[in-house]
């Protein structure tokens, strides 16, 4: 398999990041929690390994091939082991770095392509419209909510509405989430972004995308970070809800209290938490690239989360498109937190 | 690579999904957390007493080597295939087989990972004691075959101590059991006692009953200051002849907790040296004010309590971090297992440390110190550049005065985390009259010499081998 850019033994690793990697002790306090190696066992599904990995590819001690290539991608990028990491090592940025010079999967290449050609994972050719070009409201909704969770993207415009709000919705452009993931090049696409000085994202890979890369004057939120702002009144809601954390809203970007204090406004509702919570909370595999890929292992690590829903008896509640979807697929029945916002949320 | 046919023999086995012979299985599987590297032929993950067995029949006729592994966190070397052959993944025998509290003993495959257990235990108000800093990783088979322990070890002992009995596939394929399922046991050789510790050397062990302990209804913890280093460790030998023994006393010198609050964004006291005392049961506080006053008596700036669950495990994640805490202490530096456990009389702790610092300071390399003071197990961690070959035989020349000095002390070259490759040969001065002794075991048990073989009294020359670090690669 080939390397995209052909020139391994030069990989453009600073110093710092190569001894960053040697600060590996080999310790393995990576694979607790490591979803992925929690379900395969093998050295090289976890952080450790990955490491390793990395650490033999820029010492020449071995050369790229499948089974290099397939274990670098076998990783969800939910930064757990970072979290468990004593040595603080950054495993999910070297195995990103890594991704950025090693071949790809075969099964990513249609994905790239569908990317590149459409502006969507999925290769589907639509446009959205764009919105109310005037407000200096913005959202973003993404690839996800056009064109698969169109429930959410409803939901969401319905509670801006209820809000007072009419946003600039965005075009839909990808927002590159996949191609950063596996490690592809990106052409950033040009927006208009008219007046808006407050753009909102359901997606929270988008928000992340746009967080990493937009021009800093735009204030970039999660849609519940300006639904809490809000204060809105809910109408009582009697139910037992369990709130999955997405791992891009919660341990990329840090967003795990505002999504549970929504819901904790609402009258009635009983929030339970999974056993592994916020910070140790279990990814479900739902990222495209990685579902896409590894479909098994996707399905076992999204099943784990709705076995733990069920088994609490309550129902699943997330806030990411990619996470609804993928469980959805699986046969869970998973809600977003817009559409329960939605539901509680009275007209003016 | 091994022939085809052997490979699919072990498929035959195993199952061909439980074989790996890629090259990123190879190469991660030729780690562990210790210095040094090499990939094995083929990796086998068996599941069964059963396979193993047929696995170790084929080794034997075929002369290959296996490695028995757990999860790979030991610091020695120990799962490290010196001659590639065979590394036999043991994690996949992970059943917790029966745990029978009123007969204060549990059954476990060596798969079982050592927090698991005791997560299962603690639902019936028991545990099994050893607390080594990697519990949350390391098997049980691992911490039986390297006679592991930790921080509790001052009051629970070590796990040689709660291994009652065991099954183990012998070179020949042979199942053998050792031991019962007894709290005592004066019936024959206690055969049990020589695999603890035996590294892989002479059997595979595939099954193994635990003595369990009742968990302490209460535990202290306290956290005493120093300005020297020298008064921390006459602390703990006057807290130790007290005759109050702690359930965890553990010292940290000024490295280590610079380290620590670097990593782990902690805030422990910046001073020369902390010690960390727990006491447990019915009297842990009126225990641990009795050894606060001692603490003061010998010279400790400050000394708090808590019995808060929250704070306790905070200063123990501390604590248990401090290993791969220091391999972030400086930008250019990494930590490295070298002269990492070594035990010494109580009375001596003091000294000893003054003599590493001192040690460190004459071969310019950073040396941290912490560990188990109460009973005497002290870890130091070499800190250097990996690129500096001068730096690794700074270190080198190092750890040999270190063990010097700790022989000097009366002391032992391993307290826990035992030989394999990185202490051989000091191990092998220090139980030099045994040395035939062990040879004559080992080549009794196994005649073709396939288990891990090449460790402990077989290593020969420097241990700056194998090395997973930069430098020898120039050497090529």
């Amino acid at each position: 398999m080939e390397g995209k850019y052909n020139f391994l033994s030069t990989i453009s690793m600073d110093k710092k990041r190569k001894i960053e990697i040697m600060s590996c002790t080999g310790c393995g306090f990576c694979k607790e929690g490591c979803p992925v190696f929690e379900q395969t066992g093998i050295e090289s599904s976890s952080g450790k390994g990955k490491i390793l990995l990395a650490y033999g590819l820029l010492q020449g001690d071995i050369i790229e091939d499948e089974s290099v290539t397939r274990a670098f991608y076998e990783c969800s990028l939910c930064k757990k082991c970072e979290t468990r990491c004593p040595s603080l090592i950054d495993i999910p940025l070297i195995i990103s770095s890594m991704r950025k010079h090693i071949g790809y999967l075969p099964q990513h290449e249609q994905l790239i392509q569908n990317i590149n050609t459409s502006n969507n994972p999925f290769g589907e050719t639509y446009e959205a419209p764009v919105l109310n070009k005037n407000s200096t409201l913005g959202y973003f909704p993404g690839c996800f909510l056009n064109l698969r969770e169109k429930n959410i993207k409803k939901a969401t415009l319905s509670v801006l509405k209820k809000l007072g709000y009419k946003p600039h919705v965005l075009n839909t452009s990808c927002c590159n989430a996949p191609l950063e993931r596996i490690g592809a090049r990106i052409t950033s696409p040009k927006r208009d972004y008219g007046y808006i000085n407050t753009l909102l994202f359901s997606c929270p890979a988008c928000l992340y995308m746009f967080k990493k890369n937009t021009y800093k004057k735009i204030q970039l939120s999660h849609i519940t970070e300006f639904i809490l702002q809000k204060k809105p009144i809910f109408t009582p809601w009697k139910k037992k809800v369990i709130y999955h954390d997405p791992c891009y809203l919660g341990r990329w970007l840090g967003i795990y209290d505002a999504p549970r204090q929504v819901l904790q406004n609402i009258p009635g509702l009983e929030l339970v938490e999974f056993t592994d919570t916020r910070e140790s909370a279990q990814c479900c595999g739902s990222e495209v690239e990685f579902r896409t890929a590894f479909p098994l292992l996707a399905e076992k690590m999204g099943k784990k989360v709705l076995r733990e829903a069920k088994k609490k008896n309550a129902l699943l509640v997330t806030a990411s498109p990619h996470c609804s979807y993928h469980l959805k697929k699986l046969g869970g029945h998973p809600l977003d937190i817009l559409e329960i916002v939605d539901n509680c949320l009275p007209l003016k | 690579m091994l022939p085809p046919k052997i490979i699919t023999h072990l498929k035959n086995i195993t199952g061909e999904e439980n074989v790996f012979t890629t090259t990123a299985d190879l190469y991660t599987y030729g780690f562990d957390a210790s210095i040094h590297h090499r990939s094995p032929e083929v990796v086998v993950r068996p599941h069964a007493t059963r396979q193993i067995q047929e696995i170790i029949t084929v080794a034997n006729k075929e002369k290959i080597s296996i490695v028995p592994r757990g999860a790979g966190t030991g610091l020695s070397g120990q799962a490290v295939p010196l001659q590639g052959g065979i590394v036999m993944d043991l994690t996949a025998m992970n059943r917790i087989k029966k745990i029978r509290i009123s007969d204060l003993y549990c059954l476990v495959e060596p798969g079982v990972v050592y927090a698991n257990l005791n997560k299962e235990l603690a639902k019936k108000g028991f545990f099994f004691p050893p607390t080594p800093g990697s519990g949350d990783v390391c098997t049980i088979g691992g911490m039986v075959a390297l006679n592991a322990s930790g921080m509790r070890a001052i009051k629970y002992g070590a796990t040689r101590d709660y291994v009652l009995g065991m099954k183990v596939v012998m070179a020949s394929g042979n199942l053998v059991t050792l031991g019962t399922y007894t709290l005592k046991n004066a019936s024959g050789y206690q055969l049990e006692r020589l695999m603890v510790g035996s590294e892989g050397t002479l059997g595979i062990i595939t099954e193994i009953t635990l003595r369990v302990f009742p968990l302490p209804t209460k535990r202290t913890l306290a956290l005493a200051t120093y300005s020297s280093l020298k008064k921390a460790g006459e602390g703990v030998s006057a807290v130790i002849a007290q005759g109050i023994i702690p359930s965890a006393l553990e010292i940290m010198d000024n490295v280590c907790i610079k380290a620590v609050n670097k990593a782990m964004n902690l805030s422990l006291p910046n001073k020369e040296a902390l010690l960390l005392i727990e006491t447990d049961g019915m009297n842990a506080t009126d225990e641990i004010q009795k050894i606060a006053a001692i603490c003061k008596k010998t010279g400790a700036d400050s000394i708090t309590f808590t019995e808060d669950e929250k704070e306790m495990q905070q200063l123990w994640r501390g604590r248990k971090s401090v290993l791969p805490s220091l391999s972030r202490y400086g930008d250019n530096y990494v930590s490295v297992s070298l002269a990492d456990d070594m035990s010494v009389p109580i009375s001596q702790i003091s000294k000893a440390i003054v003599a590493f610092q001192q040690i460190a300071t004459d071969h310019g390399i950073i040396i941290g110190t912490y560990g188990h003071a109460g009973d005497g197990n002290l870890h130091t961690k070499v800190l250097l550049d990996p690129n500096s070959q001068d730096q690794w035989k700074q270190a080198e020349k190092a750890v040999d005065k270190i063990y010097h000095t700790v022989l000097d002390l009366r002391g032992t070259i391993s307290g826990e985390h035992a030989i394999g490759i990185s202490k051989a040969p000091w191990m092998q001065k220090e139980r030099r009259t045994a040395l035939q002794t062990m040879e004559n075991i080992k080549k009794t048990l196994d005649k073709n010499n396939i288990l891990n073989p090449g460790k402990m009294m077989q290593w020969k020359g420097s241990i700056i081998s194998y090395l997973r670090y930069p430098w020898t690669k120039k050497e090529k």
